[in-house]
């Protein structure tokens, strides 16, 4: 019997719910949130007649080039330090055809959390949420209603809408493993789940930043493709949701055309853009800059801002200042791509 | 009950809230992270109330409107590759589309109070008294904005779907 459109709603509105953001990750942003509530507060009390300028700090993160480090003295490292980023833990067991295309990193946040993607078809096949996903966040806590299954006798909480259960693995750290697309029986996926273990590899950054200034704080490292041969590196800053970067590495090719720059020996282009997509109305990309670094791979910096911030934007002398200063590794660990 | 108390308890459903009646996670999320800079603000009032969370929930609602005619003449847009990264714990999902997902794609393509009005109804269980209390407007009100936007989904949703 065909559902009657009450039942399509309210499928529809759970599907939309199981969206959000995580509560952890707005918990973090609040202290940030609030300071710079105070800090417009006070600059409008003052009628400050540069208030444009100053109410919103730019974020600007300056990449080293390989090898040099003599950057600006109040320079501080941003990304995984050279032992690499933790992953904490990884399914010993997983269905037929699963390999790992993904994995995110918290780096210089105020969460530490590692995220695993594992997928039948192509890390680039965004259109495909069929994959298994593996979340780990320290000094996280459950929030989980009761738990209702046992995950090697741990509490756990399976929810048959998300396909997920999640667990408190110890004190401090909570797990989540959903499978939202793939279609998963419970016993598969708890199967999964209860073959989780401890993982002490450490994930070694292809793509570092030497240098960030006071106020901008990084969200994450990002790698994904299909092989070592066939990848993309990223870390991604957003400043409140007001100003994002985003510098990538690997070997997906971007094109900027417009002006041509040349940095650190490279040729690179350099364009302002307006970009759009239909999916979500939060930001505007104003800068591209895409440079060859031979060997097959290509750095991209990306900077924009949300459409409704009157802050004032990255220049193009931050932009090529940002890719001059990037340091990339010559030979990469990416060799868990892909299986 | 502290601010802190609140947050620790309450986030979790605040947000999905958000997701539901704003129909955008990254929008819900802003949206969230201001109202709770602003109650923590004028938490010794509101913390005093009977139902604290009802209180933040309609400040998130009234964001969410208010920020609609805001941004109404001014919408930007961004790649989704960069958005799939800004936001993190969240599956690779929102390049998804396939049939199961059409009603909700639908549904974000409703005016917002009539949107709103959904997700109160079907979200929040709320009657239409409740909702018009809500939206600041006439229970018909509701009642048209109910009407008009299930009528739309039918419309637009195949026909075999829909058990008329």
């Amino acid at each position: 019997m065909n559902p009657d459109i009450d039942d399509l709603v309210r499928e529809a509105v759970r599907r939309q719910e199981m969206l959000a953001v995580d509560p952890d990750h707005i918990r973090a942003a609040l202290p940030a949130r609030a300071a710079r509530r105070r800090t417009r507060t006070r600059v409008t009390l003052a009628t400050v007649a540069a208030a444009v300028a100053i109410a919103v700090t730019v974020p600007i993160i300056v990449v080293r080039d390989n090898g040099n480090s003599d950057g600006p003295a109040t320079s501080s490292t941003a990304g995984p330090n050279q032992a690499g980023a933790p992953l904490y833990y990884r399914p010993t067991w997983l269905p037929a055809g699963m390999v790992e295309r993904r994995r995110s990193v918290s780096i210089h946040g105020a969460l530490e959390f590692a995220e695993r993607y594992w997928k039948r078809t192509s890390a680039d096949d965004s259109a495909s949420g069929q994959q298994i996903i593996l979340t780990t966040k320290v000094r996280a806590s459950s929030e989980d209603p009761a738990p209702n299954v046992d995950i090697n006798g741990t509490p756990g909480w399976y929810d048959d809408i998300q396909s997920s259960v999640s667990w408190q693995v110890d004190e401090d750290t909570k797990l989540t493993l959903m499978a939202p697309e793939l279609g998963l029986s419970k016993e598969v996926l708890l199967r999964i789940a209860r073959s989780v273990k401890p993982d002490p590899t450490r994930m070694r950054p292809p793509l570092r930043l030497d240098w960030v200034p006071d106020g901008v704080a990084d969200q994450r490292l990002q790698v994904r493709g299909d092989s070592p041969t066939t990848w993309k590196a990223t870390i991604l800053s957003a400043d409140d949701k007001v100003h994002y970067l985003a510098v990538s590495v690997g070997t997906a090719a971007d094109t900027a055309s417009g002006e041509t720059v040349t940095i650190n020996g490279h040729t690179a282009q350099l364009a302002q853009v307006d970009e759009k997509d239909a999916e979500r109305p939060s930001y505007r990309t104003r800068w591209l800059l895409t440079m060859d670094l031979g060997d097959g791979r290509q750095l991209t910096v990306r900077s924009g801002s949300a459409g409704y911030s009157a802050a004032s934007e990255l220049t193009r002398d931050d932009i090529i200042r940002i890719a001059e200063y990037a340091q990339v590794d010559a030979d990469p660990d990416l060799a868990w791509l892909g299986r | 009950m502290t601010f802190e108390e609140f947050v620790s308890a309450r986030l979790g459903a605040l947000i999905r809230y958000a997701t539901v009646v704003t129909w955008d996670p990254y929008l819900a999320e802003d949206i969230t992270q201001d109202v709770l800079v602003r109650a923590q603000a004028r938490w010794g009032r509101i913390g005093r109330l009977d139902a604290p969370e009802q209180y933040v929930k309609r400040m998130v609602l009234n964001e969410f409107l208010s920020w609609r005619r805001r941004r109404a003449a001014h919408l930007m847009f961004v790649p989704r590759e960069t958005l799939d990264g800004m936001s993190p714990h969240e599956p690779d999902r929102t390049g998804a589309v396939d049939d199961r997902d059409l009603t909700r794609r639908l549904i974000a393509g409703l005016p917002a109070k009539h949107r709103a009005a959904i997700s109160l109804r079907y979200y929040e269980d709320l009657s239409d008294e409740q909702i018009a209390e809500l939206l600041g407007c006439r229970t018909g009100t509701v009642r048209s904005y109910l009407s008009r936007g299930l009528a739309a989904l039918r419309e637009a949703l195949p026909a075999e779907w829909v058990r008329t």
